[in-house]
């Protein structure tokens, strides 16, 4: 597993309370892991700060699973 | 030119509401129960906060706006994408504020990084309606805990209310003050929330928001019921 999928998945799993072990790529942000408003944010900002990107709000909007997070950010 | 028409007629709107706006809000008397050094104090080395009404005051927002901005504290508000919200954004900005779109029924994650931004990289403070822009009524969203966490600025409760009022049909029961009221503001205790606040200590935090905004809220309204005594 890459560093940068390793990282967001960790986040996603403190953030939404649910073992690292159950996130998988296709599971949806909202519907599967609850990731609502203030979850999102929290999500985006620690991305940015971590990694050193900067993620747009158009971008942020198309991310709706796990994969487009690490995929956006392992091409970013 | 149908659109551009268009325009036109939300900007006539937003310039006759501007205008009803300030004359109805310098008719008001106002008594400040507590906090009126506070925001007096605020300017544009203050540091930023968030300060905190419920919806249904959010009358009194065009008089505070207006306040903040003639004292050169620069704050920030978000208002919800509907109709009602393109008219109330023109004139948030007239006022002078600076406006983010957003609610939580609709581009919610968007318009709480705007909100954040505004704090981290702007340095400006938020004025937030934290049971809008639908409700339920006096429940404060998580989003404006987790925005006081993130940035570290405190939420300052405030409330107000007038001795005579009307009360618009909307969800939130909203209150406009009559004409030469006398309008009363009571602000509380600034709420802050550890950086490394975990679920249950940012929910403890938001219902000590949701708490100390009822409690202000009690405190301006039994204020004209001794009066009535």
């Amino acid at each position: 597993m890459s560093d940068i999928k390793n990282s967001i998945i960790g986040l996603i799993s403190e953030l939404a309370n649910i073992p690292k072990d159950e996130i998988k790529p296709e599971s949806e942000l909202v519907a599967d892991l609850g990731i609502d408003s203030p979850k999102a944010l929290q999500l985006l900002v620690e991305i940015e700060d971590a990694l050193g990107i900067e993620i747009s709000d158009e971008n942020a909007e198309d991310m709706n699973t796990v994969g487009d997070v690490i995929r956006f950010c392992e091409a970013g | 030119m149908a659109k551009r028409f268009d325009q036109l007629k939300k900007h006539l709107i937003v310039l006759i509401a501007e205008i009803i706006v300030r004359l109805l809000v310098s008719t008001y008397r106002m008594k400040w129960l507590s906090g009126e050094r506070k925001i007096d104090s605020l300017d544009e080395k203050s540091s930023p906060v968030i300060i905190a009404l419920w919806h249904n005051r959010i009358i009194f927002l065009g008089r505070i706006i207006r306040q903040l901005a003639k004292q050169k504290f620069p704050v920030t508000i978000m208002i919800s994408f509907s109709k009602d919200g393109d008219l109330a954004a023109m004139l948030g900005e007239r006022l002078g504020a600076k406006v983010i779109r957003g609610s939580p029924s609709r581009g919610g994650t968007q318009g709480l990084r705007g909100l954040y931004r505004s704090v981290a990289k702007e340095g400006r403070s938020i004025l937030i309606l934290p049971d809008g822009s639908k409700g339920p009524v006096y429940e404060a969203k998580m989003g404006l805990v987790v925005l006081s966490r993130m940035t570290q600025a405190p939420v300052l409760p405030m409330s107000c209310y007038a001795n005579r009022f009307w009360r618009v049909r909307s969800w939130d029961r909203m209150i406009v003050p009559k004409p030469f009221s006398k309008v009363v503001i009571d602000v509380g205790e600034e709420i802050s929330v550890s950086r490394n606040a975990q679920d249950d200590e940012l929910e403890n935090a938001r219902l000590s928001i949701e708490g100390r905004l009822n409690q202000l809220g009690t405190n301006v309204e039994e204020y004209f019921e001794k009066q009535d005594k």
